[in-house]
């Protein structure tokens, strides 16, 4: 087995412990960039090449920036939660040991995996040529509809997110039931 | 282990302590940023895969997982706005209205 996987698994790992185990959300988040930048590492040894590029690209360089724009806009110090934890501490230790429990066997079983040659896989690098090529013959339809999922999101995100400057109008109906209370309170006056 | 073997346990670990975090954290923004995690470590196990079976389908799921969490990372981030505004916290047990 490559060395560099192996030294670059191991990076992940404590990077990803980072993140969960940050006090602050702004630690957190540069965990985060240190755990995707060494993924697209990951994804280049893989024969992955475009990939690569666009997991820094996308998400080291527009998801993680959202985030960090959105903490700092909060208030870097509104991470100060009374405790950092949901659970009791023991809860958490069982639901970790319990995790640990399913990785140990898996680590076990997965030994005996023999899934392909890994050598000489056929995918050339991954380049985007090649990706491309799948991306608008195969699943045409696939990337259309993610097109059009972006959008939707991207309003959704304006709309919830967009300052109510005003209060909402009352729609038809309550108008009509408060002019009929309008016209009924004028009755009892006269 | 072979390579593929390992990537997986790899993708495994990132995806459980992605859960471990969502189930445990309670700032609402460290809980998305697990969400990615999450979201990489399946990734993670695309990329070995399609690797191992010598098949581009395996890299092209994985960038429409990178579009479709980006499209949750902007909705999410606008939905933990609305929280704060209406909460003025990030404590995701706080907010409970609808509890009961």
């Amino acid at each position: 087995m490559e060395a560099a996987i192996v030294i670059l698994g191991v990076l992940i790992t404590v990077c990803a412990c980072g993140v969960v185990f940050s006090r602050q959300s702004l630690h957190s988040a540069l965990w985060l960039v240190a755990v995707l930048f060494l993924a697209g590492a990951y994804f280049a040894v893989l024969d992955a090449g475009f990939l690569a590029v666009v997991q820094v690209l996308i998400y080291a360089g527009a998801i993680v920036i959202l985030m960090v724009f959105v903490i700092m806009l909060l208030g870097a110090d509104a991470g100060a939660v009374k405790s950092v934890f949901r659970l009791p501490a023991y809860l958490g230790g069982a639901l970790g040991g319990m995790l640990a429990g399913v990785l140990i066997v898996f680590a076990l079983s997965g030994a005996k995996v023999e899934l392909a040659p890994v050598k000489g896989s056929g995918l050339g690098g991954g380049t985007a040529e090649e990706l491309g090529r799948e991306l608008f013959g195969r699943y045409l339809f696939a990337f259309e509809t993610i097109g059009v999922l972006l959008f939707a999101a991207l309003l959704g995100a304006v709309i919830l997110a967009a300052e109510q400057k005003r209060p909402l109008t009352p729609g038809r109906g309550l108008r009509a039931v408060q002019e009929v209370r309008k016209a009924e309170i004028k009755e009892n006056v006269d | 282990m072979t390579v593929t073997a390992f990537s997986l346990a790899v993708g495994l670990v990132l995806f459980l302590l992605g859960a471990l975090g969502v189930l445990v954290r309670r700032n609402v923004l460290i809980v998305l940023m697990c969400l990615e995690l999450m979201l990489n470590g399946a990734n993670l196990s695309f990329v070995a895969l399609a690797q191992a079976f010598g098949d581009l389908a395996g890299q092209v799921f994985v960038f429409f997982i990178l579009a479709i969490a980006a499209a949750e990372a902007a909705v999410g981030l606008a939905i933990v706005l609305c929280v704060f505004r209406n909460y003025r916290t990030v404590d995701v047990n706080e907010a409970a209205s609808l509890h009961g």
